[in-house]
């Protein structure tokens, strides 16, 4: 199973809008990415899953980060370009479900407004 | 009857229509939310001055980067929606004014990015046929109509210089430099650029930065991909690391620390190879800030070299947020000056917008020094409606990655802006261009081409073989292909 805390978007001029928790029933295999858009959540898979861009970068649960095999170099170097970059940050394109995973929970990160030009690096 | 017809114009309905001007990353990943919202009315109307949509995704990512543009796929789920439509082969300015747009929509978005190269701004630059932008290489690799008959005379040159420290930068070095056999096989490269590459005596590349190395603007998975060249006989040969010795004792962020572990990573590995008489080598160089060129005496349509002021670097350590420290390079010019010998530069520092014909006339700002519209979260600033996203937006930083997001937070800017009215929107724009004669190509026609292309790459053994004439891209669309 994964659950997924969706986009909560802060707005400059209002309350901040928290997401909300979905849970899904998952098989083994199948990359988070795959399950995001499987079920119409707000994930970009911009490169198609290819490690070769950020846009499915999900905030894991620190619980559950240390029982996914570690990132290789590509994905790390891919990481490093992504907003909002955590301690426990993961591409979803690149983390499998298996059984030691089961009951993760992963985070799409907020957009804020008020980024700037310097918060990217391109 | 005529009472009937009465009533049917005075109960239509309000609804919200937007003009997207530019069909790249941004003016898709825009519309794609804009379309999130299930008003069954919603509008939202893409225009396009080339037949082909995608922008710099067709003639910006290199060839052996296919993955990067698999983001086409999703631009094109704007094909399931009635409710947008693409205009392709439509000029703002000149088939539809932009005034017309304001008439006819609630509100305008500028993707439309760049269409102009920053300059060094030394003599024989512009003319010069051995100093090509970065802007026209990319394009005749790429297929851009505009350049496919460059024709750099890579046949002559051993030694390019190129200036600048992005991404393009790193692209430019593994396309001259990269071995042909394999390394192109099946991309989608354009005949006429494989053709020269084949012919190519280039083995030397400098990629030289103004700044310093903790200034670099390219990312580590391009760096490393272009050092990972070694297996196949493309060596670095280094960087001028004494300038550097003091990023050892510092403790680097990320990113910064994984690049200066790169570097000392593959000179390890550069100077355990054995000296091979047919190896390619590359260079980065940084502090040096190009002031002249020198013409090759025996011909004077290559260079000598190119003539630098060198620049000195002390880094500060500046204690930021939360105790954490910055690093901040201050860089000034010397009296010093240096050259390196090269044939051919190619100058590849970013890239500028132009403002449209009719932004004065209708208020719309422009910063010509910078060249942006001048904005505050992509609103459009002392003009209502109008809304501005991407490069045209920010300048020429931010990739795909960006794109999505700004273009996310964007559209929820517009959406809350968007204003309901019966503005007539696309009924309009369609019998203006059909009076005017212009062949707009819609997606249809744009799949005819891209059939087209893939047919003949097929063909080729490519994945596609782009066609590189705007005329014949619109044969293309008006053939009917079995």
């Amino acid at each position: 199973m994964l659950s997924v805390l969706t986009r909560g978007v802060v707005l400059a001029s209002r309350r901040p809008v928290d997401g909300s928790q979905k849970t899904f029933e998952v098989a083994e295999g199948d990359s988070i990415l795959d399950i995001a858009q499987a079920n119409g959540l707000d994930m970009e898979g911009a490169c198609g899953g290819s490690c070769a861009c950020s846009t499915c970068h999900v905030i894991v649960d620190p619980e559950y980060y240390d029982k996914i095999p570690e990132p290789d170099d590509d994905e790390n170097d891919m990481l490093d370009l992504a907003f909002g970059l955590t301690e426990t940050s993961r591409l979803g394109c690149q983390v499998s479900m298996s059984k030691d995973l089961d009951g993760i929970r992963v985070a799409l990160p907020a957009m804020t407004r008020n980024m700037q030009n310097k918060d990217f690096k391109s | 009857m005529f009472i009937a017809r009465r009533f049917f114009s005075v109960s239509r309905l309000l609804s919200s229509k937007v003009a997207v001007i530019g069909a790249g990353p941004s003016g898709f990943y825009t519309s794609l939310n804009l379309l999130r919202d299930k008003d069954p009315d919603l509008q939202v109307d893409m225009f396009e001055k080339n037949p082909c949509p995608f922008g710099l995704v067709r003639y910006g990512v290199a060839p052996d980067h296919p993955e990067v543009k698999n983001c086409q796929d999703r631009f094109q789920d704007t094909r399931e929606d009635a409710r947008f439509q693409y205009f392709g082969n439509v000029s703002i300015g000149s088939d539809l004014k932009l005034k017309e747009l304001y008439d006819n929509y609630d509100a305008v978005v500028y993707a439309y990015g760049s269409s102009l190269e920053n300059k060094l701004g030394i003599p024989g630059e512009e003319d010069h046929p051995a100093i090509i932008n970065s802007r026209a290489f990319v394009g005749w690799y790429n297929g851009d109509p505009e350049y496919k008959d460059l024709d750099p005379p890579l046949d002559k040159v051993k030694s390019v210089v190129i200036i600048g420290n992005g991404n393009v930068a790193i692209d430019l070095a593994r396309v001259l430099l990269a071995p042909i056999n394999d390394h192109w096989k099946g991309t989608d490269i354009t005949d006429h650029a494989l053709a020269m590459l084949n012919l190519s005596t280039v083995n030397k590349v400098t990629i030289v930065a103004r700044r310093g190395f903790l200034e670099s603007k390219f990312t580590n998975k391009e760096f490393k991909e272009l050092l990972e060249l070694y297996k196949e006989g493309v060596h670095f040969g280094g960087w001028p690391e004494q300038k550097f010795a003091t990023l050892n004792d510092m403790t680097l962020g990320r990113v910064d620390k994984r690049r200066l572990s790169l570097v000392n990573k593959y000179i390890g590995i550069a100077s355990q190879q054995n000296e091979d008489s047919g190896s390619k080598e590359w260079f980065l160089d940084y502090l040096k800030s190009p002031i002249g060129f020198k013409v090759d005496p025996e011909n004077s349509e290559l260079l000598r070299e190119i003539i630098f002021r060198e620049s000195s670097i002390t880094i500060e350590k500046i204690e930021g947020q939360d105790h954490k420290y910055k690093y901040k390079s201050k860089i000034e010019p010397t009296n010093e000056f240096s050259s390196i010998e090269c044939q051919l530069v190619i100058p590849s520092i970013g890239y500028k917008c132009k403002p449209l014909a009719e932004f004065k006339e209708l208020g719309i700002p422009f910063d010509d020094k910078r060249g942006v519209i001048p904005n505050v979260d992509g609103q459009v600033q002392g003009k209502e409606d109008s809304y501005c996203v991407g490069w045209i937006a920010n300048g020429s930083r931010g990739n795909i990655n960006s794109a999505v997001m700004t273009s996310a937070l964007l559209a929820d800017i517009i959406q809350e802006g968007l204003k309901s009215s019966n503005k007539e929107g696309r009924s309009v724009i369609e019998s203006l261009l059909t009076e005017r004669k212009v062949q707009v190509v819609n997606w249809e026609d744009w799949m005819k081409i891209e059939q087209y292309e893939r047919t003949l790459g097929e063909q080729k053994g490519k994945i596609m073989d782009k066609v590189t004439d705007y005329n014949r891209m619109l044969e293309i669309c008006k053939e009917n292909l079995s």
